[in-house]
């Protein structure tokens, strides 16, 4: 059941990657890599379940901000030049 | 099998349906903007699902509490970071594309 | 008042992911860096009014949350049959519509609640006016009755 959805998942994943790479804009490729870092979580915890090891969760959490803070920061770079 | 793993197979099954459909309209629309549709929305709901279906079969109580804490954090930061790009993108003067007549309504429609 | 509340929370947060109390200097440490979040977070100037709203604010949010939740589900449908139809039946648009919308706390709701609607994205907000991008006429011609805006007004509450 695990194994079956983590590899619907990466194949999802495998479609963002096409559109990441193809993207005209670097706006698409950003929101590629945002959609990815959801699935990235996904991935993780469920990875943690299929291996009877849910303390996988705790390294979902720390992705899920991790994730955000990238991607925000990208932006703020993109749209100013700097990031102080 | 128990009946908490037949309604977490079930939710797992829909929110990975979802999670694809994202993904596949990311892939399919034609311009940034209804991207946006595709990638935005369904990930809110497919990540919920996902989660909530794991909530069936976590074994204590500190798991399942993990799990509300991602999906409460996912449910907070996708939108915004969504906002984000849409307004950066935005800022760049990036026009929509659209299928009616082209030239006129996106010189309409794309006025700040 | 509100720092004692921020205070309880993280220090919830962090017993709750650690998951022990009787490592002395892993609580020492979670007390510090709780300290160091509330010192940085105050020095941002975080911890207002918009952070930590009346009572009455979440309440109402309770009532707005399965309306949403519904939205959510009913645009995801949406999504779902225009990406796997082979046609791709879309033909985008921006559209402007007024919002009257008082709070910035309503006025954030209401354009993350347009997102989740089928087929409309918040693009970008003025004094006045929000540009919408629609996916079709119908969902753009759908906002403009007005039902949604109402919701939002009603989680604003009356003054």
């Amino acid at each position: 059941m695990y194994i079956a959805t983590i590899f619907a998942l990466l194949v999802g994943a495998f479609l963002i990657l096409i559109r990441a790479l193809k993207g005209p804009t670097a706006y698409d490729r950003i929101l590629a890599m945002n959609a990815m870092g959801t699935k990235t979580v996904l991935l993780v915890a469920l990875l943690g379940f299929a291996s009877g090891r849910p303390d996988f969760l705790d390294l979902a959490i720390v992705y899920t901000l991790v994730s955000f803070i990238t991607t925000i920061a990208i932006l703020k770079f993109i749209e100013k030049g700097r990031l102080d | 099998m128990p009946w908490t793993e037949i309604v977490t197979a079930v939710l797992l099954a829909i929110g990975v349906l979802f999670s694809l459909t994202g993904s596949l309209g990311l892939l399919r629309f034609p311009d940034f903007y209804s991207r946006l549709h595709a990638a935005g929305k369904t990930d809110s709901l497919a990540q919920a699902l996902i989660l909530g279906g794991l909530l069936f079969v976590s074994p204590d109580w500190g798991v399942s509490v993990r799990l509300v804490i991602i999906a409460v954090l996912l449910l907070f930061t996708a939108p915004t970071a969504t906002h984000a790009i849409t307004k950066a993108a935005r800022l760049d003067g990036l026009a929509p594309w659209t299928r009616l007549n082209p030239r006129e309504e996106s010189k309409e429609d794309a006025k700040p | 008042m509100r720092y004692v509340t921020f205070v309880l929370v993280l220090c919830g947060f962090y017993a709750v992911l650690s998951g022990q109390f009787h490592n002395t200097l892993l609580m020492g440490v979670g007390a510090g860096c709780i300290a160091l979040i509330v010192y940085l977070s105050a020095r941002m100037g975080l911890v207002d009014e918009e952070s930590y709203p009346g009572i009455g604010v979440w309440v109402r949010a309770l009532l707005y949350f399965p309306y949403l939740v519904w939205q959510v589900v009913v645009s995801n449908l949406d999504v779902l049959k225009r990406v796997w139809s082979p046609s791709l039946k879309i033909a985008p648009r921006m559209v402007k519509v007024p919002y009257g919308t008082r709070t910035a706390f309503g006025t954030v709701t209401y354009a993350n609640s347009i997102t989740l609607t089928p087929g409309t994205v918040t693009v970008d907000i003025d004094d006045d006016s929000m540009l919408i991008h629609a996916l079709t006429a119908g969902a753009a011609e759908g906002l403009k009755d007005g039902s949604m805006e109402a919701q939002v007004k009603r989680l604003e509450g009356k003054r």
